[in-house]
C-alpha cells in the first residue's frame, strides 16, 4: 500500500513545487511588464540595466551555479556587447536585432578560444585566469586609443527595430516604450531558454560535473566539452546583457570590463547563498534591488553606469 | 646603456613593492589556506592613507628625512586597525568552499574601492613633492636614479629580510610555520590557532599597506590600483607557485622587469605583457615555477 501511494504523493509534491516555482517568476515578469505604467521615465530607464544584468547573470549562473566554475571575468563579455553596440551604431547600423546577432557572434568567437584555455582549470586558477583575460581586455580598450577611443570610449546611439517604426519618436519615448518591451520580451525568452537548457540533460551533466568531476567523467560525461559549452552559453548571455545595459547609457567605456563586475559579483555573492534551483530568479530580483539601491545612493551603490548616466 | 640601466632600476623598484604584497598573500595562503583577493585593496588603502599622512606631516613642517618612517608607520597603523577586523569577518568562511572565500574577499575589494571613492574621491591623487625631495643619484651625465627609488628598494629588502628572519628564527615564526604545516597538531600542542591566524593575517595586511604607502610618492593613487595590483600580485604568485616565498621573489622580479621593459620599449604593451605572461604560465606550468609539493 505504502509502496504504491508514495510515488504518487511524491509526484503531486513535485508538481506543486514546480507550480510554485513558476509563480514567482511569473509575478516578477508581471511586475516588470506593468512597471512603465506606474513609474517615472528615470526608473524605467534604470530597468534596462536591471534586465541586462538579469540576462548576464542567467548565463553566469549556468557557469557558476550549475557547473561550479566561478568566473571573475564575466564582465569582459558585457564589455564586448557594449563595444559592439558602440561600433555598429557609430557606423550607422542601428538595427537592434542585427546588433544583437553580431554581438552574439563576436562574443561566441571570443569565448571559444578563451574558454578552451580556462576550462582546463577549476576554482582559484579558473577565477584568476578569467580575471586576467578581462584585465587584458581592459588594458587593450584603454591603451589602443585609435581603435577603441581610449578612456573616452565609444558613443552608442539609440537603435532601431525592424518590426516597429520609431522614426516619429524621441529618444526617451523609444527607450521607455518599444525598446523596453522589446528587451522585456528578450528577458522572458532567454529565461525560458535557460530553463529548458538547465532542465535538459545538459543541465544534469553540468550538475554532475560540479558535484564530482571524476565520477561524471567515469559515467561518460565529456567534462571538457560540457564546461566549454557552459562557458560559451554564459558568454553569449553576457554579451546580450552588455548590449542592453549599454544602450540607455549611450557610452561604452574601458572601465566596463571591471565596472560591470561590480554588479555581477555582488549579485553573484547573493545568489551563491541560495540553492541553484532558485538562483536565477534570485539573480534577477537581486539585480533589481541592486539597481534601486544604487540609484538611491550612486556613490555607495557604486554603479558606474548609474553615476555616469 | 641608458635604457637598460633604467629598465634595471625600474624593474627592481616594481619588484620590491610587488614582493611585499605577494609575500603577504603567500603567508596568508600558507597559514590560513585563504586566497585573499583583498590584498590589492589593502595596498590601495595603504597608498591613500599614506598620502593623507604625508599631507598631515607636511602641514606640521616635518623634515623630509622623516617621510619614509611616516609612510611605513601609517601603513602599520592602518594594518593594526584593519587586519583583526577583516580577519574576524573571514573567520566565517575558513571551513567553507574555496568559492565562498574568493567571493567574500572579492566583495571586500569592491567595498574598499567604494570606501576609497567615498573618502578620497574618484580623482587620482598625488603626494606632496616627496619624490624629488630626496634628490637623485647621478651615475653618468645622462643617467640619474632618483634616490627615492633606492630608498624604497632598500626599505623593502630590509622588511623582507626581517620578515624572513622572523619566520625562520623566532619562536613566533616557528609557531606560524607549525600551524601552516599541521593545524590540528599545533592545536594539540597548545597553540592558540585563532590568535596565530589573527596575527598572520594582520602581518599580511601590513605588508600590503606598507607596500602601497611606499610606492605612492613615485606615482599616483587611483581608484583602480587595487584591482590592477591583485592581478599583478597573482601574476607573481602564479609564476612563482602558490605558497612559495622564493617563488614570490622570482615572480616579483620577472613581473617587475617585464613591466619596466615594456614601459621603455613599447608602452601600449605595459599591462598586456603581464597578463600574457600569467596566461602563458598558467597554460604551460599551472603549479608555478617553484611550487611546493603539497
Amino acid at each position: 500500500m505504502t509502496t504504491s501511494t508514495a510515488p504518487i504523493a511524491a509526484r503531486t509534491a513535485t508538481t506543486a513545487t514546480s507550480k510554485r516555482a513558476l509563480a514567482l517568476p511569473a509575478l516578477l515578469f508581471l511586475l516588470i511588464f506593468i512597471f512603465p505604467f506606474v513609474a517615472g521615465p528615470h526608473y524605467v530607464i534604470l530597468m534596462f540595466s536591471a534586465m541586462g544584468y538579469a540576462i548576464a547573470l542567467l548565463g553566469l549562473n549556468l557557469l557558476f551555479g550549475y557547473t561550479g566554475l566561478l568566473s571573475l571575468g564575466h564582465a569582459m563579455f558585457l564589455a564586448i556587447g557594449a563595444y559592439t553596440a558602440g561600433y555598429m551604431t557609430s557606423t550607422r547600423i542601428t538595427n537592434f536585432e542585427l546588433i544583437l546577432l553580431v554581438a552574439v557572434a563576436i562574443g561566441a568567437t571570443v569565448a571559444v578560444p578563451i574558454g578552451l584555455l580556462c576550462i582546463r582549470y577549476v576554482k582559484i586558477y579558473f577565477a584568476m585566469l578569467t580575471l586576467a583575460f578581462s584585465m587584458l581586455l581592459y588594458s587593450f580598450l584603454f591603451k589602443f586609443y585609435h581603435l577603441t577611443g581610449g578612456d573616452e570610449g565609444i558613443r552608442i546611439k539609440v537603435p532601431s527595430l525592424t518590426a516597429w517604426d520609431l522614426s516619429g519618436l524621441d529618444t526617451l519615448s523609444v527607450l521607455t516604450g518599444p525598446l523596453y518591451y522589446y528587451v522585456f520580451a528578450l528577458l522572458v525568452l532567454l529565461t525560458a531558454l535557460m530553463r529548458c537548457l538547465t532542465s535538459s540533460s545538459l543541465g544534469l551533466q553540468l550538475r554532475a560535473i560540479r558535484e564530482n568531476q571524476q565520477k561524471a567523467e567515469y559515467l561518460g560525461v565529456n567534462v571538457k566539452r560540457y564546461r566549454l559549452v557552459a562557458f560559451v552559453i554564459a558568454a553569449v548571455y553576457g554579451v546580450l546583457g552588455g548590449v542592453i545595459i549599454a544602450i540607455p547609457v549611450g557610452l561604452a567605456d574601458p572601465s566596463s570590463p571591471i565596472g560591470f563586475n561590480r554588479g555581477i559579483s555582488s549579485s553573484c555573492c547573493c545568489s551563491a547563498a541560495t540553492p541553484i534551483f532558485w538562483a536565477h530568479y534570485w539573480a534577477q530580483s537581486y539585480s533589481f534591488s541592486f539597481r534601486i539601491s544604487s540609484c538611491l545612493s550612486p556613490n555607495i551603490g557604486g554603479s558606474p553606469l548609474v553615476s555616469s548616466s | 646603456m641608458l635604457a637598460s640601466a633604467n629598465i634595471l632600476v625600474g624593474g627592481v623598484f616594481h619588484a620590491a613593492v610587488l614582493f611585499l604584497v605577494a609575500a603577504g598573500l603567500q603567508i596568508v595562503f600558507g597559514v590560513q589556506k585563504i586566497v585573499n583577493l583583498a590584498c590589492g585593496s589593502f595596498y590601495a588603502l595603504g597608498a591613500y592613507f599614506g598620502i593623507s599622512a604625508l599631507a598631515w606631516a607636511a602641514a606640521l613642517k616635518v623634515p623630509a628625512i622623516a617621510f619614509i618612517p611616516i609612510l611605513i608607520g601609517s601603513g602599520l597603523l592602518l594594518a593594526i586597525v584593519l587586519g583583526p577586523s577583516v580577519e574576524r569577518l573571514l573567520r566565517l568562511i575558513y571551513d567553507r568552499d574555496e568559492h565562498f572565500q574568493i567571493l567574500l574577499t572579492f566583495a571586500l575589494v569592491l567595498i574598499f574601492e567604494d570606501a576609497i571613492r567615498l573618502i578620497w574621491g574618484a580623482v587620482p591623487l598625488q603626494t606632496i613633492n616627496v619624490y624629488f625631495a630626496f634628490g637623485e643619484l647621478r651615475i653618468a651625465s645622462d643617467l640619474a636614479i632618483p634616490n627615492y627609488n633606492l630608498i624604497v628598494i632598500a626599505a623593502a629588502a630590509l622588511i623582507s629580510v626581517a620578515f624572513g628572519w622572523m619566520l625562520k628564527r623566532t619562536r613566533f615564526g616557528r609557531i606560524v610555520r607549525a600551524t601552516a604545516e599541521n593545524k590540528q597538531m599545533s592545536e594539540a600542542l597548545c597553540v592558540d590557532v585563532s590568535k596565530v591566524y589573527m596575527a598572520v593575517f594582520t602581518l599580511g595586511v601590513a605588508l600590503g599597506t606598507v607596500g602601497g604607502a611606499l610606492v605612492v610618492p613615485a606615482g599616483a593613487a587611483s581608484i583602480d590600483m587595487g584591482v590592477e595590483l591583485i592581478v599583478d600580485a597573482f601574476a607573481v604568485v602564479i609564476i612563482g607557485g602558490l605558497g612559495s616565498m622564493p617563488g614570490a621573489l622570482i615572480g616579483a622580479l620577472i613581473v617587475g622587469f617585464v613591466r619596466s621593459a615594456a614601459i621603455w620599449l613599447y608602452p601600449e604593451f605595459e599591462l598586456l605583457a603581464i597578463y600574457v605572461i600569467v596566461i602563458t604560465v598558467l597554460i604551460v606550468r599551472p603549479q608555478g615555477l617553484l611550487a611546493r609539493t603539497a
